[in-house]
């Protein structure tokens, strides 16, 4: 393998194999890096192996995928699997783990396609054995062909949550209710872009059906859920919530919940590229243009990672991404770029039309971060809620200071599980503004390798900077 | 905690956990493995306060499925796919103060 590779991608799910496969289509040299086992990101976790059955019941937005991989196989991009990258600079050189080895590459362009992650909600008892993410559980599926035993009760909001709650019935999981957190003043406020997202028809038959298919099964579902705890002493036995009805409670042996989807921006912190901050979704991405291209002229990102706008679009955002680099490397004439940049992003703007719709409908609850003194928000170094509370109002103005004080971020997740949490207690307890905060500081390796590893890892010998 | 859907999968594999043999589709994670066909309820304890932890987010992010695999400590269960032969232990030793 070369030392240095036209484009190093990031991630082999929608964006990252889009953007490879363009590139390397205009006779680029690209290198996909994913430390998942088999390609295809969450969304198309392990379509290649998936079976008759599994397509039929996961649908079409699974399915698709089938056909981006098989271009991709068929492109001359090389991809290489489990390979968990730990770090990135400026300059293009991309530190990542495979197999216990760490190795250095370069690329004259690194492309970060790391999609989304289920936002991290603390809530009493998200600890226990059995509380899972929904969008979780769909992605295991696609590669186990497993279901979760039930009663599975469900909590959460958003497009996954729906789309993960219709997979789960389609596969005859007992499902022991249905709690829906989305605020009732939200479809008020969606309203005005309604006519725009009504172009999707299709998407609103889609969940209209579910929705109905729900109540022909016979299954519990409460609205206007605004909290939710977990019970149990080994596992999850039991389920509260509460909703202006009061506190009620139901039996679980799974409790699925999803609060949204939002970028993971792990990476792009690391690189100390700016930020903006979504306050209908209310969560970070980085700043990019149109195409995909930072602050930092090498490094680009592209799909869920920018911007949560789900599989249709990351694909198309990979494509601009690769077509843009290409220009630059001279792989492709300034007339036909231009040509091919206009043609990519009115089909993304028309793949859009639903988004404004479907994120004001989705917005999250606003108590969604106000959980109790004694909610475990660190998962790993067993921080509660009050105990950060506290080192704030002893003088902790920031989501560092605050680490350092009660270890809340120091553990084996590295702040990804808490850090959004830590930073909105405070929002909350020092009345700040979103933008006015310091997230979790993100420092290289941003996965976990071992001492031993780092030691042995071998440097490019004629290192530039 | 999880069971098979389905078993038209075109390869197993033989597994080990904690001693014991078990037959798995070639394409599971080893989380899903353990949770599924070993009839597990937990992959792993808080080294905090040795309270049972199990896969939160299957895809590398939550680490509460840190496991020995192959001998090899602290791997995440839930992003390495099952091998032929590959041996699999919970790791139950701790730094807290809590007891097991
Ligand atoms: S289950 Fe979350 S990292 Fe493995």
């Amino acid at each position: 393998m070369s030392e240095l590779r036209d484009i190093i991608v990031v991630g082999a799910g929608p964006a990252g194999l889009s953007a490879a496969l363009t590139a390397s289509g205009l006779g680029l040299d690209v290198l996909v890096l994913d430390e998942q086992p088999a390609l295809g990101g969450q969304l198309y976790r392990n379509i290649e192996k998936a079976n008759e059955q599994t397509l039929k019941i996961l649908g079409s937005d699974y399915g698709r995928g089938r056909h981006l991989i098989e271009k991709f196989r068929n492109s001359n991009a090389e991809h290489l699997a489990g390979a968990t990258v730990w770090n990135i600079e400026a300059n293009g050189n991309v530190y990542y783990s495979k197999a216990g080895q760490s190795s250095e590459i370069r690329g004259k362009h690194v492309i970060l396609a790391i999609g989304a992650a289920e936002r991290s909600v603390p809530f009493p008892g998200w600890t226990l054995p059995g509380v899972m993410g929904a969008g979780a559980v769909d992605s295991n599926f696609k590669s186990s062909g497993t279901i979760p035993e039930g009663p599975v009760v469900f909590a959460g909001s958003g497009p996954l949550f729906l789309s993960t709650l219709g997979h789960m019935t389609s596969l005859g999981v007992e499902i022991g209710a249905v709690l829906d957190t989305t605020p009732q003043g939200n479809l008020l406020a969606a309203l005005p872009f309604l006519p725009r997202a009504m172009k999707r028809l299709d998407y609103f038959l889609k969940g209209a059906g579910m929705l109905l298919n729900l109540r022909r099964l016979g299954i519990k579902y409460a609205k206007g859920i605004n909290g939710y705890e977990a019970h149990g002493r080994d596992r999850v036995e039991k389920v509260s919530y509460s909703s202006k009805n009061g506190v009620q409670h139901v039996e679980a042996g799974v409790f699925l919940v999803h609060e949204g989807l939002v970028p993971r921006c792990d990476f792009t912190q690391l690189l100390g590229l700016k930020h903006c901050w979504d306050a209908a979704q209310r969560y970070w991405y980085p700043q990019i243009n149109h195409v995909g291209a930072t602050e930092i002229d090498t490094i680009y990102v592209v799909g869920d990672g920018a911007f949560v706008h789900g599989g249709m679009p990351a694909i198309t955002k990979g494509s601009l991404a690769a077509v843009d680099i290409a220009g630059k490397l001279n792989a492709l004439p300034l007339d036909s770029k231009t040509v091919t940049l206009a043609k990519l992003e009115k089909k993304l703007s028309s793949e859009l039309d639903f988004r404004p719709f479907v994120d004001v409908l989705f917005r999250p609850r606003s108590n969604l971060f106000k959980m109790s003194d004694q909610t475990l928000v660190c998962r790993c170094e067993e921080v509660t809620a009050g105990e950060i509370r506290r080192a704030i109002n002893e003088g902790c103005l920031d989501s560092n200071e605050t680490k350092a004080i009660t270890r809340c971020g120091m553990g084996r997740c590295q702040g990804r599980m808490c850090g959004s949490a830590l930073n909105e207690i405070i929002i909350d307890e020092l009345n700040r503004q979103p933008l006015d905060t310091q997230p979790l500081r993100m420092r290289p390796p941003v996965r976990n390798i071992s001492l031993a590893e780092l030691s042995q890892l071998s440097l490019f010998k004629n290192r530039v900077r | 905690m999880f069971k098979p859907y389905h078993q038209n999968f075109e390869k197993t594999v033989t597994i080990e956990f904690e001693g014991i043999e078990f037959r798995v589709p070639d394409t599971i994670t080893v989380a899903a493995a353990v949770l599924s066909y070993a009839g597990e309820n937990h992959t792993s304890i808080s080294p905090v306060s040795a309270k049972k932890r199990a896969p939160h987010c299957f895809m590398g992010i939550c680490y509460e499925c840190l496991m020995e695999i192959n001998g090899i400590p602290d791997q995440q269960a839930c992003i390495v796919k099952v091998e032929e032969g590959m041996k699999i232990n919970r790791q139950l030793g701790f730094s807290g103060g809590g007891e097991l």
